[in-house]
């Protein structure tokens, strides 16, 4: 009886409770956003340029958490949820004029080597400038197999650097960041956290910006 | 002409559902559409996992949203198992009384917002007779073996759309997943929209 009630009322109430529970100013850390992505989720070419426009604008440090592995394990709707993301990814560009221009899903492996470069390249500023870039042409301006050329020249012009030759070393950093995410408490691609509270980024970037101005006081 | 239809998969379990309802019961009146109503059993009681972390962001997620839409959230009472079903037995009722979107926006609420336990009968029957139901008919919906075959028939339809949550709305074919994709809905609702309607629905 009372285990009945803690699991349907108490431990619900407290969830939402607590989520709406803010630190006061001079106990919270400095604000940082941290984005968990991969380059084979449609949504990630909603999130990282809106998310990127975001930080600027704020002057506000864009952490990346490129993913190899993402999901809930023995998922039964993993494939439909993967072909279902195209779609709405679409819808979700259409509201601001943009379209998708691949329709068939890609697999983790198609784009490892820009997680990887992503990671390789975690410490240069333009890194966020990068991965935006390469999210749209993957999901926006391309279609068929990933031509690496096209984003090693991205690379080349955006970082001002060739890509890491050997990407496969950075299989460990990249398996961490699936670590990373689910101790922090989330589970899936495009997650943001920010100032402890995580958001699906492609879908909520107004409440994300929202939140930010909120947290560094300048809402109106 | 008939009008044209929009099916909406619907779980008394789902927060989501709760907020996109008082949205979509508005859809005929704003589009000309028939609203097909489909009420499904939850995830949870589909085999569908449902991770702690994800149990957590579905909570937190829906509390910033209710805010944002300006309903109640967060006295909650989870419905699942024998809540959950006669809910819907008596949604099943109700929309053959007329009564559908009273019963359902009012019991979602009182769910997700109010601490209501539709598992015992005095807070049903509150819930029920502000719908304008009588409670007699409720407790013999709520017994009635076709209701709960209506249901078991929604939830395979909705698996065989090849979806998996609620709520899912389905209008020519294209199916819309969630609260906050009722607006890529009216898009589409906008562009095949009855002429009587065009004023309306702007």
């Amino acid at each position: 009886m009372l285990r009945d009630r803690v699991q349907r009322s108490l431990a619900p109430r407290t969830v939402v409770a607590l989520s709406r529970l803010h630190l006061p100013r001079w106990l919270r850390r400095p604000l940082r956003l941290e984005l968990y992505f991969a380059y084979d989720d449609p949504y990630a070419a909603v999130a990282l340029p809106g998310l990127l426009r975001l930080a600027q604008a704020r002057g506000l440090p864009l952490d990346l958490y490129p993913l190899l592995e993402r999901g809930i394990a023995g998922d039964p709707a993993a494939q439909q949820r993967q072909l279902y993301s195209i779609v709405d990814a679409d819808r979700l560009l259409l509201r601001s004029g943009g379209r998708l221009s691949r329709r068939q899903p890609l697999a983790s492996a198609d784009c490892a080597f820009l997680a990887a470069w992503t990671e390789a390249a975690r410490r240069k500023p333009a890194v966020g400038t990068f991965a935006a870039a390469a999210a749209e042409e993957l999901w926006l301006h391309s279609r068929g197999p990933v031509q690496r050329e096209a984003y090693a020249q991205l690379h080349r012009s955006i970082l001002q650097c060739e890509p890491p030759a050997d990407a496969g070393q950075l299989g460990t950093a990249l398996f961490g960041n699936s670590r990373r995410l689910r101790r922090r408490g989330h589970w899936e691609s495009p997650a943001v956290r920010v100032g402890g509270e995580w958001f699906f980024a492609h879908e909520r970037l107004p409440q994300i910006a929202g939140r930010l101005d909120e947290l560094r006081g300048t809402a109106r | 002409m008939n009008a044209p239809t929009v099916e909406y998969f619907f779980s008394f379990r789902s927060p989501y559902s709760y907020l996109s309802a008082p949205r979509v019961f508005e859809l005929p009146r704003r589009y000309g559409i028939e609203l097909v109503w489909r009420g499904v059993r939850p995830m949870a009681m589909r085999g569908q996992p449902l991770p702690r972390a994800k149990q957590f962001y579905i909570l937190r997620d829906a509390a910033r949203e209710a805010d944002r839409l300006g309903l109640p959230f967060g006295r909650i009472h989870d419905p699942l198992g024998e809540g959950v079903w006669r809910c819907l037995c008596v949604a099943e009722h109700a929309l053959e009384q007329g009564r559908l979107a009273a019963f359902v926006n009012l019991t979602a609420r009182a769910i997700w917002g109010e601490g209501a336990d539709v598992s015992r009968d005095a807070p049903l029957r509150t819930l029920c007779e502000r719908a304008g139901l009588e409670w007699d008919a409720c407790r013999r919906a709520i017994a009635t073996p076709g209701y709960r075959e209506r249901v078991e028939i929604n939830t395979a339809q909705l698996a065989a759309l090849g979806h998996w949550g609620v709520p899912t709305l389905v209008f020519e074919g294209e199916t819309y997943w969630g609260q906050d994709r009722i607006e890529d809905l009216e898009r589409a609702l906008s562009r095949a929209v009855l002429p009587q309607h065009a004023g309306a629905a702007s």
